[in-house]
């Protein structure tokens, strides 16, 4: 028997338009944006992106249970793994806002039908945990087994119940904070504390990172964590307590945590239940096309700055965008606190990390090189998705140089913001270094190769800014496929860094062969962008 | 029989911006109601409040007799809409989004399709039904958008441009189409800055203006009591600010 209609039904929604739209909504997930033509030539590579993201997310996933393999309590399994899952799906759906929160082409298509705001409400839930739970799955699939075979089955199925809970309690979370935004900040001002509330997710995404720092001593020791104390106030350990619980384990903490486990869910449905609806959309929309006064006010400002030379159209087209463009803004701002965490990683340690001196541990920098490779690299791809990317038939219709737009768009990124955060980063390191040029030249290996990366993404798939429709599937599995270089990368920098700099040789040689390949680059790039963009397609 | 459409003192602000001040408006059964006003009337905004897409700041709108702020899903039930821009899922085939909104309208699968392959037959699309949207031409959009406002048979149906795209020969049919509709007992309000169609095919006629009625009843009753021989004079009257003839003459210089 099948109990959806029943639980539906309880939760106050049309089962029969929840299975339509839920099928239809996945669907429109999943596949390509593309048309038909064009899904036969890219389909090999999404195939390849989604099976690099699976690969990915499984990585960590095996990572996670390795980690967990010797650890003395299901509680601590459950509070390494649920606390990597709840940092993996908080930053997937940061980076994706409009497929949780709410979406305009809702709005469009299904505005002047008759679906309640609840229906809708539990059809944004229903595709967002098939989105997450696949990711979730592969996270937290091998530590269960580990769970099983190390402290029974009811262990393992405590963990991965747990796991869906947590998952259901962010996504929650997320579409009540959001949709409570959407109906309590005016629409002039809405684009604006959509943008700040993702500043504000963003720092707290960093809570349970720091944590797991913390974590991380006790999976090595033979010490086992009780849900008590500061672990507490860590909402996944609330649901690591509840996974202990039911593996068998029955103390004051295990049954707080199961409480607080099982009410959050409650509490977060029942805060949510009926504030998101199509007209949540329709308000985001309002927010783009009011605050006229402000807007002038900036473009006269805007009339007075100098001019870049012909890098002025795409500053000019960038500068827009992030002005009137929500999502981009928002995409933009999930970034500093990703960028902020990594850093404050790096500074915490304590003892040599200067890859000049021999014998240093190196290993902490991984943090700094991640951030410094993925920041660029990801505000490059937010530049080609957007909302807006009808409006990109200007580069399809006119006689405008294509290739020489897309390069301006990169060089705008390294001018804008490349430079300056290598300005900070280099602060940083000089600090912690306690030496000035070596700081500096480190920095400016990690930032070439970030142009290089850069580069090497626009050879790869040349794209003209804000011209690719955004659709959440490609850009996650784009995401995760990016973050899998990076990471590798990461990881080899520092020893090879350690290897190379105290041998003037191979330190020479390395900036050598790494600035030869950004001249390089830059030097086949224009031809390559030719090629590719004049075939390129208008999406719209 | 009484109105099926109905508005009474609808308002609407963007901002500063007053979209659409006190409307007053009403389709009885079996009437075509033209609606027509310059670029940035109000003619969509009126339509957004009627269907429910957007909340009226003040005023009441009432779809067969039931109030769309008091309970939109009823009203939503008894209405169509052919909106005037993209509303369709263009990654889903034309199927899959037709099987979707009978589905909303509480339609089986089966009788759903069913409808939704005659209408794409009669359309002459129906080869293209398993083919993504994202590949349709403007006017198959249209066909599609069209097709999925008549599946559920509503008794008010809300058409903005809805002949954009379309060629002379679907055009044709659709405008037969509603009138045969209107005969049946539909309401229908229709949206168009095509003035020669909305004079053969509309029974009555309302001109908005800065979101104001500025003129409403027959065609021909309009043009007479403005002094014209014909709508789109009583139109240009009502509406334009300038001499569009010196418009476009000064139109050519700055192109030349």
């Amino acid at each position: 028997m099948n109990p959806a209609p029943g639980v539906i039904g309880a939760l106050g929604g049309d089962y029969r338009q929840w299975r339509a739209l839920v099928r239809a909504l996945i669907q429109v997930g999943f596949r390509s944006s593309l048309s038909t033509e064009q899904m036969t030539q890219q389909g090999k590579r999404t195939r390849l992106v989604s099976w690099m993201t699976g690969i990915f997310l499984g990585i960590v996933g095996v990572y996670v249970g390795a980690m967990t393999a010797f650890a003395t309590g299901p509680f601590t399994v459950g509070l390494f793994a649920l606390t990597t899952v709840s940092i993996a799906v908080f930053f997937l759906l940061l980076a994706n806002f409009q497929a949780v929160a709410i979406s305009p082409m809702d709005y469009r298509a299904l505005g002047h039908r008759p679906v309640s705001p609840r229906t809708y409400l539990l059809v944004r839930l229903t595709v967002t945990l098939a989105h997450q739970g696949i990711n979730t799955g592969l996270i937290v699939g091998p530590s269960v087994v580990i769970c099983g075979v190390r402290f029974g089955w009811l262990a393992a199925i405590g963990l991965a119940l747990a796991a869906g809970l947590l998952l259901l309690s962010i996504v929650l979370a997320l579409i009540g904070i959001y949709a409570w935004l959407i109906e309590k900040v005016g629409a002039s001002r809405l684009g604006r504390a959509m943008a700040y509330s993702q500043l504000f997710l963003g720092a707290v995404y960093l809570v349970p990172v720091l944590f797991m720092d913390e974590l991380t001593p006790y999976l090595r020791s033979m010490e086992g964590l009780a849900p008590e104390g500061w672990w507490l106030a860590l909402p996944s350990a609330w649901f690591a307590g509840l996974a202990s619980l039911i593996g068998g384990a029955g103390g004051t903490g295990q049954w707080l945590c199961a409480a607080l486990a099982l009410g959050a869910p409650v509490a977060l449905g029942w805060a949510s239940r009926d504030r998101l609806s199509l007209a949540s959309a329709q308000k985001l929309d309002e927010s783009v096309s009011v605050d006229t006064d402000r807007q002038s006010k900036r473009r006269r400002r805007a009339g007075k700055r100098k001019r870049l030379g012909r890098l002025s159209v795409a500053s000019g087209l960038i500068r827009g965008q992030f002005r009137h463009d929500t999502q981009f803004r928002m995409s933009v701002f999930g970034l500093v606190p990703l960028v902020a965490f990594y850093f404050i990683l790096a500074m915490r340690n304590t003892g040599s990390v200067d890859p000049f001196v021999p014998g240093s541990s190196v290993w902490p920098l991984f943090g700094f090189h991640f951030a410094l490779l993925l920041a660029p690299t990801m505000l490059l791809e937010q530049l080609y998705w957007s909302t807006s990317y009808r409006a990109g038939w200007i580069f399809f219709s006119t006689p405008v140089d294509r290739a020489r737009v897309a390069a301006d768009a990169r060089h705008c990124v390294t001018l804008y913001f490349v430079v300056p955060f290598l300005a900070l980063a280099a602060a940083c390191l000089a600090w912690l270094f306690e030496a000035v040029w070596h700081a500096l030249a480190h920095v400016v290996l990690v930032g070439l190769l970030g142009v290089f990366l850069m580069q090497a993404s626009q050879y790869l798939w040349p794209r003209l800014p804000f011209t690719m429709r955004p659709v959440q599937s490609r850009q996650t599995r784009l995401l995760s496929a990016q973050m899998v270089g990076l990471s590798l990368m990461s990881v080899l920098i520092g020893p090879y860094a350690s290897f190379a700099y105290p041998r003037p040789a191979w330190a020479i040689g390395t900036f050598a062969v790494v600035a030869s390949g950004v001249v390089l680059m830059e030097t086949r790039l224009p031809r390559r962008l030719n090629r590719r963009l004049r075939w390129l397609e208008a999406e719209g | 029989m009484g109105a099926m459409i109905e508005a009474r003192g609808l308002s609407k602000s963007y901002g500063e911006l007053l979209a659409v001040d006190g409307l007053d408006l009403s389709v009885e059964a079996g009437e075509i109601l033209g609606f027509l006003g310059p670029n940035g009337a109000g003619k969509t905004t009126t339509v957004k409040m009627l269907t429910g897409m957007i909340q009226p700041a003040s005023g009441r709108a009432r779809i067969c007799g039931i109030d769309v702020s008091r309970d939109p899903v009823a009203a939503k039930q008894c209405l169509g809409y052919v909106p005037e821009s993209g509303a369709l899922y263009e990654s889903l085939s034309a199927a899959e989004f037709l099987r979707m909104i009978g589905s909303l309208y509480g339609m089986r699968r089966a009788d759903a399709d069913r409808r939704a392959d005659r209408f794409l037959e009669l359309f002459g699309i129906l080869d293209a039904r398993d083919r993504l949207i994202s590949g349709f031409s403007k006017g198959m959009k249209q066909k599609v958008l069209i097709s999925a406002a008549l599946l559920s048979n509503p008794q008010a149906l809300f058409l903005d441009e809805p002949l954009n795209g379309l060629d002379p020969n679907a055009a044709l049919v659709v405008k037969t189409l509603l009138r045969e509709l209107a005969d049946q007992g539909r309401a229908i309000l229709f949206c168009s800055h095509i003035l020669d169609v909305i004079e053969r095919i509309c029974t009555r006629v309302v001109i908005i203006h800065e979101g104001r009625q500025v003129a409403g009843g027959a065609p021909e009753q309009i043009a007479a009591e403005h002094g014209v021989e014909t709508l789109e004079d009583a139109f240009v009257q009502l509406t334009g600010v300038r001499d569009t003839e010196a418009v476009a003459r000064e139109l050519l210089v700055a192109v030349q």
